[in-house]
């Protein structure tokens, strides 16, 4: 026998084997064309395979494992194996996905890894992560754990299969993108993010599997070390990052990359660049160097041109060669690919005024198509203006102008409209980017300093103030407030007056609310700050009604803060309701005043609830609030902000009867509040602060209903407080408040009958 | 060999330098010894040692404190499968020599021999030359067979290693079992 006669057998031993039995005479006999001798020589190796499979089979799976019959095999990697199985108790008809680490790899460092595995899966509990069933030990002593199996296809498979159109395929990426967010949040790199760990269903959901080479950023506490061994299991060369390739520790800028990479694999139908199978130098090179065409230029699915750039611009921007001038955070980059469908400016780029503009005039604006289209025409002239390039003062005058329409009177035109707050967000952004061109164009010019400083303040407003429909973002929020107080602070230094003492106090203000919840210590320091830059204390009785609510203000921030003591914050509410008082009814600023006053009189009730004695002052002053806002409704019937204010007593006033025992009482109060929030919901879905108070509200009226022994109507409050939960996406997801609530929400549904 | 040594191989290596691995052996050599011992010693008695456990793991222990590019894995197990082989083959040839010396040693490898013959229900020493009769014919298929029984390796790390397809890997590896089983019958 030579070599070149064995190949010839090979090929066509290979072959035969590969066929059913019975087909492979016939084959065999066709192959060797009336070579004998080839003939033979591949009926004996033919002839010689063992009936029962065992020989050599080093990969035999068991029957069974645990309570599941073996069925199957899924995958294997280096280490496990992933088998079929059903449950064999006949319990139940299920069908599972279970790992267990190979026969013969069952070396301490591996079990290691297997553990950790399986302790990773069982900490993420998402509805897009496979579920993690059961796990537990062999007689031979391997490790195992079960997962939920899933009839699903990896992702671009179904893409392709569905024929799924740019929209979708950028929502799948988006989902994915929430979902690796989710992990990261709770510490965990996933590190080997590829089209094979991402599944997707009939139902057309994602879902992420195999964490098996997944690290935990936060300290192995198990081990007392990081777990930052280079992971023991070869990654795909295909799907390996640049830091990966230079043996760099990995973050969670490396599963940003791994979504990139599949996000131009979804688009152009292959990967950004063919990593060669062999040698490993070849390999780091194109990884580290290769230039990939732009996504949108290899595209498999029609892509409009408007949205082109863009497109590219977002994936690009996700596999880059530094990990640094990636996105930060998955949870931006599935913001920026929702963005990019929805056809709204992504964050991505550097904000270019023609860039915004551009945008701004290609997207319809549904809902606000009268500001949309005003908002256009004065992009463009402000673009205009720019484009034309030489700073001319007549220019830089218009500039400023428009800016400054945006930023006061389309702003304050808009600002009630339910359903406004992206609406205003965006305006608001805008005009803050004029502003700042012009801010770097006349650096010294502390009136358009003052104007900047306002435009961040409002931005601040739209992104996350608490007490005002906002976008749920308090990160951002802070931020934005962080620049008006330097801006302020700039303002106040360079034009010392009481007037600017107190818009400072007010940015102050402002920037300290963003810490209420998270660190009530910086919080306070900044309110008493904020309260020394208004004047002091004493200033409270001013006879300058701005400085004076600023006052009122900074009390009702003492109120709420965790720092104070229970005394200290009651003092700090009466002050702040006197100060109300007393301006709800003169000077210039009556409205906001007298808005003050009715949530300083509903704070002081739900305050005072918890003590029985006091539930007559509550009911008078619940009244006296409702009446307040009612009366604000009658006269602005628009007014969103007043409304949900009226609708945040009524739920005080529910939460203070359901406490008394009057449960229908409660229940119908609720339903009022309900009511009202759920219509501003409706034309504002992006609200998050009103939908936060929704899920509260659903959990208030679970309880009442449980009470009242209704589990029909228990369950169907649960499932509404879900529904309105898992329609929060991306970043607004990691709002702490809207967390508590989620949590909340769980801890009653486990609760339900 | 340091562990100085042995970075300063792992680098070179990384940097594609192939002799590197031949440098290596002795390492790799000894820490596969060093952990039979090691398994031995154990507190577990039931655990059953397996040649491909051990090969995994000196890679891990050797790679441990080196950031030593992952992309070497495979490779390094490709190694690692053919140094095993060598120690078993050694063990099993002298094993008929020195039936008087019970030493651990012995026992330990005696159980990863075991194994493999188990699973070839054939004698370690018919294999081996099975296996070099094989190579004679077919050097590529040989060393799937090498990487798959001494490696632990799944079929698309032997792609990886060997740079063919996977399914290319699938049929060497199909057709060496019979012609194994038939050699060896």
């Amino acid at each position: 026998m030579t070599p070149e006669r064995w190949q010839e057998v090979k090929r066509i031993a290979g072959d035969a084997l590969a066929m059913a039995a019975a087909d492979r005479d016939a084959y065999v006999e066709r192959a060797c064309a009336g070579d004998r001798a080839l003939g033979a020589e591949v009926a004996s190796l033919l002839a010689a395979e063992d009936p029962t499979g065992a020989f050599l089979d080093i990969d035999r799976p068991p029957d069974r494992i645990g309570a599941y019959r073996i069925v199957g095999e899924i995958g294997r990697g280096g280490m496990g194996v992933v088998y079929l199985g059903e449950r064999a108790d006949g319990e139940f008809e299920q069908r599972a996905a279970i790992k267990i680490v190979k026969r013969g790899m069952d070396s301490a460092a591996v079990l290691r890894r297997f553990v950790a595995e399986r302790r990773i899966l069982a900490t993420l509990q998402h509805p897009n992560i496979a579920r993690l069933l059961d796990g537990g030990m062999t007689p031979d002593g391997r490790p195992y754990f079960v997962m939920e199996y899933l009839a699903a296809e990896p992702l671009t498979a179904y893409c392709r299969r569905k024929t799924l159109g740019l929209a979708d395929r950028l929502e799948l990426m988006a989902t994915v993108c929430d979902v690796v967010e989710y992990a990261h949040r709770h510490l965990v790199l996933h590190r080997d993010l590829k089209d094979g760990n991402i599944l997707v269903g009939d139902d057309g959901a994602p879902k992420l599997l195999d964490f098996g080479i997944a690290k935990l950023l936060a300290v192995d506490e198990g081990a007392g070390a990081p777990m930052t061994e280079a992971g023991q299991r070869a990654l795909t060369p295909q799907s390996s990052s640049p830091e990966q390739i230079r043996g760099e520790p990995l973050t969670t800028a490396t599963d940003i990359y791994s979504l990139g990479l599949l996000t131009y694999e979804l688009i152009a139908g292959t990967p950004p660049y063919h990593v060669p199978l062999a040698g490993p130098i070849e390999q780091a090179r194109t990884i580290a160097e290769a230039r990939p065409k732009r996504p949108s230029a290899a595209a498999v699915v029609p892509i409009a041109r408007r949205i082109r750039a863009d497109l590219d611009t977002v994936v690009m921007k996700a596999i880059e060669k530094e990990p640094a001038d990636r996105y930060a955070r998955a949870a931006d980059l599935g913001e920026d690919l929702r963005r990019v469908r929805q056809g709204l400016p992504i964050l991505a780029r550097p904000a270019t005024v023609v860039y915004r503009a551009r945008k701004y005039a290609s997207r319809n604006w549904r809902g606000l198509a009268i500001a949309a289209t005003l908002a256009a025409i004065v992009s463009w002239a402000v673009a205009d203006a720019l484009v034309q390039g030489r700073r001319a003062e007549r220019h830089f005058r218009e500039v400023r102008a428009l800016a400054n329409s945006f930023l006061f009177e389309f702003h304050d035109a808009i600002a009630k409209l339910p359903g406004s707050t992206p609406a205003r967000a965006l305006v608001l952004t805008r005009a803050l980017e004029y502003l700042d061109r012009l801010s770097r164009e006349a650096a010294t010019d502390v009136d358009l300093k003052k104007e900047l400083a306002e435009s961040y303040l409002r931005v601040g407003e739209a992104q996350g103030l608490y007490y005002e429909s906002n976008l749920g973002k308090t990160m951002e929020a802070r931020a934005s407030f962080d620049k008006a107080v330097a801006l302020f602070a700039d303002v106040a230094r360079a034009r010392p007056s009481d007037a600017a003492g107190v818009a400072l106090a007010n940015a102050r203000l402002r920037l300290a609310s963003t810490y209420q919840a998270t660190d009530p210590a910086r919080a306070r320091a900044l309110i008493d700050e904020a309260i020394g830059e208004a004047g002091g204390q004493a200033a409270e009785d001013s006879r300058e009604p701005r400085r004076a609510l600023t006052l009122g203000i900074a009390q009702v921030a003492l109120a709420e803060n965790g720092k104070s003591s229970r005394a200290d914050a009651a003092a700090a509410r009466e002050r702040a309701i006197g100060i109300f008082r007393r301006l709800a009814t003169t000077g210039p600023d009556t409205a906001e005043a007298r808005r003050f006053l009715s949530i300083s009189l509903k704070r002081r009730a739900a305050t005072a609830a918890v003590q029985p004695d006091r539930l007559a002052g509550v009911r008078g002053d619940l009244a006296e609030a409702a009446a307040i806002d009612e009366q604000r409704v009658l006269a602005d019937p628009a007014d969103a902000v007043a409304k949900l204010d009226l609708a945040l007593g009524q739920g005080y006033l529910a939460a203070i009867l359901q406490r008394g025992g009057d449960l229908d009482g409660a229940s119908a109060a609720l339903a009022r509040a309900m009511e009202t929030r759920q219509g501003i919901l409706r034309a504002d879905p992006q609200n998050l602060r009103v939908r936060t108070q929704l899920i509260g509200d659903c959990i208030r009226l679970a309880a009442i209903s449980q009470k009242k022994g209704r589990p029909d109507e228990m369950r169907a409050a649960i499932a509404t407080g879900q529904s309105l939960a898992s329609a929060v996406t991306g970043s607004a997801a990691a709002n702490p408040d809207f967390q508590t609530a989620v949590a909340e929400l769980s801890r009653i549904a486990a609760r339900q009958p | 060999m340091t562990d100085h040594d042995l970075g300063t191989l792992l680098d070179r290596w990384a940097a594609g330098d192939r002799a590197a691995l031949d440098e290596m052996l002795p390492s790799v050599y000894g820490e596969l010894r060093r952990l039979a011992q090691a398994y031995l010693n154990r507190e577990r008695p039931d655990h059953t040692l397996q040649p491909t456990a051990l090969v995994h793991e000196a890679y891990v222990r050797l790679i441990q404190q080196r950031q030593v590019d992952w992309r070497n894995r495979a490779q390094f197990l490709g190694v690692a499968a053919q140094v095993m082989r060598r120690v078993l083959l050694h063990h099993a040839e002298s094993r008929a020599a020195d039936k008087r010396d019970g030493g651990r040693q012995r026992v330990t490898l005696d159980e990863a021999v075991a194994t493999i013959e188990q699973a070839a229900t054939v004698d370690m020493i018919d294999m081996n030359s099975a296996l070099d009769r094989l190579a004679a014919l077919d050097q590529r298929q040989a060393r799937v067979v090498e990487l798959r029984v001494f490696g632990g390796l799944t079929i698309d790390e032997t792609a990886e290693v060997t740079g063919v397809s996977p399914a290319t890997v699938k049929r060497d590896w199909e057709v060496a079992r019979l012609w194994l089983r038939r050699e060896l019958a």
